[in-house]
This record gives C-alpha cells, sequence and structure tokens, in this order.
C-alpha cells in the first residue's frame, strides 16, 4: 500500500459517504450528494487500480479523456441541476451549462460524434474536445455580458428613482413643517 | 427673458465638487436668475450633498455612482416629471462659466432647435481652451466624424455645456448614453429627428477634480463612443419617441 492509497481510500470513501447522506437525507441535496458520489467514485476506482487510468498505448489517452470528459460533465450538469433546484441559478443561464454539460457527455459515450469536427478540421478527438468546451465557455460568458448589461440598466433605473423619491421626501417634510410651524 | 427662465431648470451633475459649488451656484443664480437650481451628486465621496443642501438649491441624492450619463439622466427625468420646459446643464467642476448662459438663451429663443450646445472651438479664440495635443486631435477627429453622421457641422462633440427644451427631454429621460454621453447623445437626437445649433463660448480651466477622461481613458473613450456611434446606425429610430410625434403629444 503506498502512502497515496493510506490517505486517498478514506478520503474517497468519505466522499460516497457523504453523496449517500446527502441523497438519502429528509433534506436532500440530491445532485449534490450525485456529485460527491461521482467524485469519490472515481477516486476510489483510481486509487484501486491506478494502471487503469496510466494506459500503455496512444489508444488509452482517447479512453482516459473520454472518462474525465464524462465525469467533468456529468459533474457540471448536477452541480448545475443543484444550483437550479436551490435558487441559486436562474433557468435562463442554467440552461447553457446543461446544454453544455450534456452535449459533452454525448460526446463522451460517442467519440464518434466529434467526427464530423476532427474531419472538418482535421483534429484528433482531444483538441477537438477542447474546441467544443471552449467554445460553450464562450458562449457562457457572452451571455453574462449580456446580463451584466442588463443588470446595469436596472440598477440605474432603481438608483434614479430612489433619489427622485428621495427628494419628494424632503420637499414634503419641508412643507410639512411650514404648515405645522 | 424672464417668461424662459421661470420654465428652466439648471442641472449641475456633481462628483466631489465641494469645493467648486457654492461659487458655483452663486454665479448661476446671477447669470440665470428665477431659475430653479438641481444639484446632482453622484455618489460623492466628499461632503457635496451637505455643502449643496446648504445653498438651499434643490438636491438629488444618486445612492450608487451612475456616472455622468446616468446622473444626468436623473436631472431629465426630474425635469420632465416636474414639467420644466427648458433645461441647461452646467457641470460641476466650474469648466462650463454660467457667465455664458445668456448665449445659450439668446440660441433657443431664436428656436428653431432643441438643443444648443456650448462649444469651445466655435470662436476663433486658439487660447480660450488649453488641452494636451493628443486631446485635442481626439476631439477634432470625433468632430469630423460625427459632423458626418449627423450632416451638421460638430465642433466639440465633448461639451456637456448644453440647453435643450421639453420634447428632447422627454426623449432623454427614456434613452441616454450611460458614460461619455455627449457625441453619442447628438447622434441619437439627430436620428430621432431633433435638432441642434452650437454657439461659442469659453470655457474655464476647472477649478476643482480631474477630468473624466484621463489619459489612458482617452483611448477607451474613442473605442467606446466610435462603437456606440457604429451600432447606433444599425438601429432602428424610435417612432414613438421621434421628434414628430414627441411634439403632437406636448399641451
Amino acid at each position: 500500500m503506498t502512502i497515496q492509497q493510506v490517505f486517498m481510500i478514506p478520503l474517497s470513501l468519505g466522499m460516497i459517504g457523504l453523496g449517500i447522506r446527502m441523497v438519502t437525507q429528509k433534506q436532500k441535496r440530491f445532485f449534490l450528494g450525485l456529485a460527491w458520489l461521482t467524485i469519490g467514485i472515481g477516486c476510489a476506482v483510481a486509487v484501486y487500480n491506478p494502471s487503469f487510468l496510466k494506459g500503455q498505448d496512444s489508444a488509452s489517452l482517447v479512453l482516459r479523456m473520454r472518462i474525465v470528459l464524462g465525469f467533468l460533465s456529468a459533474l457540471v450538469l448536477m452541480i448545475t441541476l443543484e444550483a437550479v433546484r436551490r435558487f441559486a441559478m436562474e433557468e435562463r443561464y442554467a440552461l447553457l451549462w446543461v446544454f453544455t454539460g450534456v452535449i459533452l457527455f454525448i460526446f463522451a459515450l460517442y467519440p464518434d460524434a466529434v467526427g464530423w469536427l476532427a474531419a472538418l478540421t482535421g483534429m484528433q478527438y482531444v483538441s477537438a474536445i477542447t474546441v467544443v468546451v471552449f467554445a460553450f465557455l464562450l458562449l457562457v460568458v457572452f451571455d453574462f455580458s449580456l446580463a451584466l448589461s442588463e443588470l446595469r440598466a436596472d440598477q440605474r433605473r432603481v438608483c434614479q428613482h430612489a433619489a427622485e423619491l428621495e427628494l419628494r421626501i424632503t420637499e414634503l417634510e419641508q412643507i410639512i413643517s411650514r404648515l405645522s410651524g | 427673458m424672464d417668461d424662459i427662465l421661470k420654465k428652466t431648470l439648471v442641472i449641475i451633475p456633481a462628483y466631489n465638487e465641494q469645493a467648486a459649488l457654492p461659487g458655483l451656484i452663486a454665479e448661476v443664480r446671477t447669470a440665470a436668475p428665477g431659475t430653479d437650481i438641481l444639484v446632482i451628486n453622484d455618489c460623492s465621496l466628499d461632503r457635496t450633498a451637505k455643502v449643496a443642501h446648504a445653498q438651499g438649491v434643490l438636491v438629488l441624492d444618486l445612492p450608487c455612482n451612475l456616472g455622468v450619463g446616468g446622473a444626468v439622466q436623473s436631472g431629465f427625468r426630474y425635469a420632465f416629471s416636474h414639467g420644466y420646459s427648458y433645461i441647461i446643464r452646467c457641470d460641476g467642476d466650474g469648466q462650463h462659466p454660467p457667465s455664458e448662459i445668456p448665449k445659450l438663451l439668446a440660441a433657443m429663443r431664436v428656436g428653431d432647435v432643441d438643443l444648443v450646445i456650448a462649444s469651445r472651438f466655435l470662436e476663433n479664440d486658439k487660447d480660450s481652451y488649453k488641452s494636451t495635443t493628443f486631446r485635442y486631435a481626439g476631439i477634432r477627429g470625433l468632430a469630423f466624424v460625427l459632423s458626418l453622421i449627423c450632416r451638421a457641422r460638430v465642433t466639440d462633440p465633448t461639451s456637456g455645456f448644453q440647453m435643450m427644451n421639453r420634447p428632447l427631454i422627454s426623449y432623454f429621460s427614456r434613452s441616454y448614453p450611460l458614460d461619455y454621453p455627449e457625441p453619442e447623445s447628438l447622434a441619437l437626437l439627430r436620428r430621432q429627428g431633433y435638432r441642434f445649433r452650437e454657439v461659442g463660448a469659453r470655457f474655464r480651466p476647472r477649478i476643482t477634480g480631474v477630468s473624466s477622461i484621463h489619459s489612458m481613458g482617452a483611448f477607451y473613450y474613442l473605442l467606446k463612443v466610435g462603437l456606440a456611434l457604429l451600432v447606433d446606425r444599425a438601429r432602428t429610430v424610435n417612432v414613438r419617441y421621434a421628434r414628430h410625434n414627441v411634439i403632437k403629444e406636448m399641451p
């Protein structure tokens, strides 16, 4: 048993336990629990059999990439859904993330799906996936810019209105003090 | 003259101008007697609001910093909802000498325009405005482009020393650019069918504060305004607030 295993096995077991507790608890945090379960199982497998990840030839590079991508997209999906469930994220923004997660998950299961992109650009699987991920991140960031602009416009309206109301209150106070005094 | 002044609101956007405000307000009162004065405190860090209150003028105290565009627009909104017919904008840093207000008034009284702009460059008086070469070149370039877009001569596109009438106030209180608003607002108002005229005026060096367009910001300024001007061309005219429709609805 190596030092890594000594540390990692209890850690991954702990994560799995945490995941199970979250899923089965009365006050459910279902998707986050699933996320912890995924990470825990992933760590446990990696620690139990490191050669599983090492791979011997170039074909396993794609395999490893697919495994990582599968876990990653599942994580994205779960965290997003959990955030929506807790009202921490609006559906409008969640939609893009969910879409990203689903697409990546499909690419992880069916590597041939990126074939068209690879054929179009001559890229290998890994770089094709990187391009897909990058494109979606760009989309998400763009959406944030839109949201930010909208928020700034709203904030301006609210701010101006508050100032107008304050001025009206001062004027009313002056009228009142003149009437009573 | 008095009847115009009685329906006029002088708006003074101010950010950290506690030192300049009392003098400026006194000047406005002598140059334009009978007008109401509204100081818009754009969330200053100093005692601008208190100083303004002490002068007995109206004060709009913005709870967060909106920048020049947002601050000025809150003044437009106030003027529109309180039935003023004219607005004179005069910045709180003392660059816009109130003694030049009669020139704006005279041009507005001639009629035929919705906006009168005080221009630093219209008079052949080169000493009247000191500036770095780079900034001067930037302003000239902007003026050239804006003149093309507006199909009317613009010499001082960044001047905020302006007087406008109620139809234009009504439009600007709905839509006004956020930061560095002056050049873009010119292009916007032309597109909506409003008209403007420039009159020559002498500006002063600012008494307090620094220009909102500092050296690095000049690049950002040009890029931002350039982009805004370009995109505005691609926007459709907001017919609801086009000049002829707005004037139809005025009592």
